[in-house]
């Protein structure tokens, strides 16, 4: 118990995410966006989450992965901050995942430059790799 | 109200410091504005009182020290944390300096004289004289536990209550002869209720042994009494040295890590009021900002849904259905207004406390003052009242101390004896604005030049360079005064500061404007900030934005031939014509980027909307309606986009942008001159180009002439009764400028080119370097692109040919040869 973490996990261009659960505050489907003329690239706009305006930003762009083919599939992943809550975009949401902390690696090699700022750790799972997002990181722009 | 708070803990009136931890058992609550004084309290079933307004000043100041000392300690806590962290030390000076400031007013000479030890030591950490060390910081903690203690000594009991704190002070001054406080010494104290401070001679008895006698006795007596027993009971004062000793170490860590500490002793103070209110219902009750800053989000909400429901209900047959959305509607419209009210409160509310603050702060520094008022009806935001409250006090206090003379001196310059603050507050364009006039000595620009070279502000090179108005503008930089001795009332260089970055956490601006032995005004704009404004929805490209009405004059739709009001292109940049005028314009789906979804030229939408400093035009795609928005701010990561207000959810739930039109008006001024700049170089003589941007005018005399745009700064007309003699020459104030007024025809030697009696005079104004020269001419006829392989050459000084212009021949005026022979230079005379 001491040592376990669960993570909310999802994909980005193939890639296994994950962000500590407790900083998941829901998952939506795709949201109607107003674009924001002039902003940064990776703001793909704002929505409606039940009264409240919310800042959505696409993963894919924030960690310099190819974008996608289609947007009306994403899911967003809504983060708490302390700014109040953050829309993450990213293609698929998977599990949730509990893993050992202790069992933490090192940030790949193959991780990009401008996407290792933004990742805080990985884990070794018996099918494939498990990237920490830094959420901070993430949704400061 | 008073009357829940007996669900609280058994003790019926602790003493507030020891509430502390008592005070987190209490059931979760918003209280209202905490600090009540029981003698208030007492006369309160008498006396009118305001939503949320502390009629008493005790009460108020003990209620504002508090939560400086509030700040100061989370700042004492952060800095322990992270020594290194910038701008702390600056915060947590400002705190200890307004208490400093305003304890003076109220007798609390104790609290004063505290204070200005521990803002000694302060203001030597800020100018990095001396290193916090945990010594050091756990007095400073200590002193912060005095403070705390004499102020609630002082609420209860409607008096600072006597104290010893000679021996503080004087470690304070140690610590910062030192440089470093008595280590070991302060690390003691700090570390437990046990540790007896050495350097002070205390008869008290031990701490341990006190606290049992502060909270028992109140609880069968008279809950009033028992207060008063315990804040000012001869239990307590004997020992003041003992009981920060005791608070301070313990209290640290608990409150570091959640800043809630702060309102659960917000908690214990309302509590401890609440007994006594219950005794005596008042008429009105005192409500958290917070709770009707949720209310008024409640009711914009609520306006949303209520629209959305009409929408359905316009396509029903169903009438019970239709009735039922009426009745909401009406009941939606009422409340809405009713939420707004409770916020909106006459700026006066807040200039009653200042009269008091004028006769106390001219009599400690021995001048005669009176203070005047008009416009104390007009109404802002609450929040926006309240956070103005700090700024118009550090105003007053600095235009009576700095500002105003002593009587012998205003009698000596021939001024009355008595000096004359004077408030005025007018509400203009959805903004409020609050000029502080005083009739003092002025400041000084070269005094203010000389202290900012000294303390390094300016270079001695960059001085000479430096505008009257930005040397005035140096008084808001944090660290500068101009005063010559420092003294409990201002002169350490936080006042301005603080008053600069209150305003512009409002959205609010602040300038001062000053004239060496008349005065000096201060004046303050600022947002009305209401939450539900009524708003223009617009589109642009593919989204839907909203501007404000309270900037809109007018919605034009311009089709071509349309000669009242026609859109003008000149080389890069167009221009607005607008029933004779000539106003920048600017076209949004340009400024955002964003492809424009107009369909044909010919027809546009202009919305013309005024800023404080003039009307642009800007041009959209298509115009909706005028609804009433919810303004919500945008996400911290967007506020670097200027050009965006904030959001808000339209009827159909989708979201649109507000467009800040006094930025879009900057972007318009900037793009009218920026676009000049593009073209200025001179294409007279370039082969390739053949087209040139004239503006023709006609000269009184009746001849046309045409002027190159390149030169052209901007057109205007100008009232005649604007203009005025000085210097020998005609004038008129233009731009923060004087600007000459010159005869286009005279110059020329046409004869006078403009009639005299006509009201107003169409000027092209033009640079000359700095200065802004206006050529009169009897009325400018049309911007035009020359052809200028039709323009015939000219060898005559002053004009470079003529051409046909509108079946007319026009003169081409050369007017740097014009300048030039005026002994004028414009920017670029190098091709000359």
């Amino acid at each position: 118990m001491l040592h376990e973490q669960k993570y909310c996990t999802f994909r980005l261009a193939g890639q296994l995410f994950g962000l500590p659960v407790e900083g998941v505050q829901e998952i939506l489907r795709a949201q109607p966006l107003t674009p924001v003329p002039l902003a940064a690239e990776s703001v793909r706009g704002l929505m409606n989450l039940r009264g409240l305006i919310v800042l959505a930003i696409d993963l894919r762009r924030r960690l310099a992965l190819p974008s996608r083919d289609r947007e009306d599939t994403c899911k967003n992943v809504v983060v708490r901050t302390d700014r109040g809550p953050v829309s993450l975009q990213v293609d698929e949401v998977g599990d949730v995942i509990t893993v050992d902390t202790r069992t933490r690696d090192e940030i790949p090699q193959y991780v990009s430059e401008q996407a290792r700022s933004k990742i805080s750790g990985a884990y070794k799972l018996p099918q494939e790799l498990l990237l920490v997002l830094n959420s901070e990181a993430a949704w400061t722009i | 109200m008073g009357s829940r708070f007996h669900h609280g803990p058994p003790t019926p009136a602790p003493r507030r410091g020891r509430l502390l931890c008592a005070a987190s058992s209490l059931p979760e609550r918003p209280i209202a504005t905490p600090v009540k004084r029981r003698s208030s309290l007492k006369r309160s079933h008498h006396h009118v009182d305001c939503l949320a307004v502390i009629d008493d000043p005790i009460a108020e100041f003990v209620t504002e020290c508090l939560e400086n000392l509030d700040r100061f300690e989370q700042g004492m806590l952060t800095l322990e944390r992270e020594p290194g962290a910038r701008g702390v030390l600056d915060d947590m000076f400002r705190a200890i300096h307004t208490i400093k400031g305003s304890s003076g007013f109220f007798d609390f000479n104790a609290v004063a004289r505290v204070s200005h030890a521990g803002e000694n030591l302060l203001s030597a950490m800020r100018e990095g004289r001396m290193i916090p060390t945990p010594q050091s910081v756990s007095l400073l903690l200590e002193m912060s536990d005095v403070l705390r203690r004499l102020l609630n000594g002082g609420l209860a009991a409607g008096r600072e209550p006597q104290s010893d704190d000679a021996g503080l002070i004087e470690r304070l001054k140690v610590a910062l002869r030192d440089g470093t406080s008595r280590g070991s010494t302060a690390a003691e104290e700090g570390s437990g209720p046990a540790g007896a401070p050495p350097v002070v001679a205390t008869p008290a008895p031990a701490t341990a042994e006190l606290e049992p006698t502060v909270v028992e006795p109140s609880a069968g007596d008279d809950p009033e009494e028992s207060t008063v027993a315990a804040a000012d009971g001869p239990a307590v004062e004997p020992a003041p040295r003992d009981e920060p000793a005791a608070e301070a170490a313990p209290a640290a860590p608990t409150r570091a890590p959640e800043p809630a500490g702060a309102g659960e002793r917000r908690g214990a103070v309302a509590e401890a009021g609440g007994e006594t209110s219950s005794k005596t219902p008042g008429a009105t009750l005192r409500v958290d900002v917070e709770v009707v800053d949720r209310l008024m989000d409640l009711a914009g909400e609520i306006v949303l849904a209520r629209n959305q429901i009409l929408r359905l209900a316009a396509s029903t047959a169903d009438s019970a259905y239709l009735a039922a959305a009426q009745r909401l509607n009406v009941i939606t419209s009422e409340l809405q207004e009713r939420v707004m009210k409770t916020r909106m409160q006459p700026i006066g509310t807040v200039w009653s406390k200042f009269p008091r603050l004028v006769r106390d702060v001219s009599r400690m520094c021995g001048k005669d003052v009176r203070l005047e008022f008009s416009g104390g009806e007009t109404e802002l935001d609450k929040s926006v009242v309240e956070s103005i409250k700090d700024p118009l006090t550090h105003i007053i206090r600095n235009s009576i101390d700095h500002g105003i003379e002593r009587p012998e001196a205003r009698v000596a310059a021939g001024k009355p004896a008595q000096g004359v603050v004077m408030m005025r507050a007018y509400a203009e364009g959805g903004q409020v604005i609050i000029e502080i006039s005083d009739d003092g000595g002025g400041i000084d620009p070269d005094k203010v030049l000389r202290r900012a070279i000294e303390r390094g502000l300016v270079s001695a090179e960059e001085a000479p360079r430096i505008s009257q108005r930005e040397i005035l503008g140096m008084v808001f930089r944090p660290g500068f005064s101009t005063a010559e001795t420092v003294s409990q009332v201002s002169g350490r260089g936080v006042g301005m500061d603080v008053v600069k970055t209150n305003l512009q956490k409002l959205g609010g601006i602040v300038d001062v404007d000053s004239t060496v032995g008349a005065g000096t005004t201060v004046r303050l704009t600022i947002p009305l900030t209401l939450a539900i404004v009524p708003a223009l929805i617009v589109t642009c490209g593919h989204s839907r934005y909203a501007i404000p009405q309270s900037s809109l004059v007018e919605l034009v739709n311009t089709r071509s031939g349309d000669n009242e009001h026609r859109i003008e292109r000149i080389h890069e940049s167009i221009v607005f014509r607008l029933r004779g005028d000539i106003i920048p314009i600017i076209d949004l789906s340009r400024e955002l980027q964003v492809e424009s979804a107009r369909a044909a030229r010919g027809s546009m939408n202009v919305a013309v909307l005024e800023v404080a400093n003039g009307r642009f035009g800007l041009i959209l795609d298509d115009i909706s309606d005028t609804v009433e928005i919810v303004v919500k701010p945008l996400a911290a990561q967007l506020h670097s986009i200027a050009i965006f207000a904030g959001a808000t959810i339209l009827g159909d739930g989708s979201i649109a942008l507000i467009l800040d039109i006094p930025e879009l008006a900057r972007r318009a001024a900037l793009r009218d001159a920026g676009d000049r700049g593009d073209v200025a170089k001179p294409n007279l003589t370039r082969g390739g180009e053949q087209r040139m941007a004239a503006v023709v005018a006609r000269m009184s005399s009746g001849m046309q002439t045409a002027i190159p745009m390149d030169q052209i700064t901007r057109l205007e007309r100008i009232p005649r009764s604007r203009m005025e003699w000085g210097d020998g020459r005609r004038v008129v104030q233009y731009r923060g400028n004087l600007m000459w007024c010159l005869d286009l025809g005279e110059q020329l030697g046409l004869g006078m080119g403009t009639d005299e009696e006509r009201e107003f005079a169409d000027m092209i104004v033009i640079e000359a370097g700095e200065q802004p020269i206006g050529l009169m001419v009897e009325q400018v006829l049309d911007v035009v692109d020359l052809d200028l392989s039709t323009m015939t050459p000219s060898a005559r000084p002053g004009y470079l040919g003529a051409a046909v212009v509108f079946g007319r021949v026009t003169d081409v005026v050369n007017l740097r040869m014009v300048l030039m022979s005026l002994g004028l230079y414009p920017e670029v005379a190098d091709a000359a």
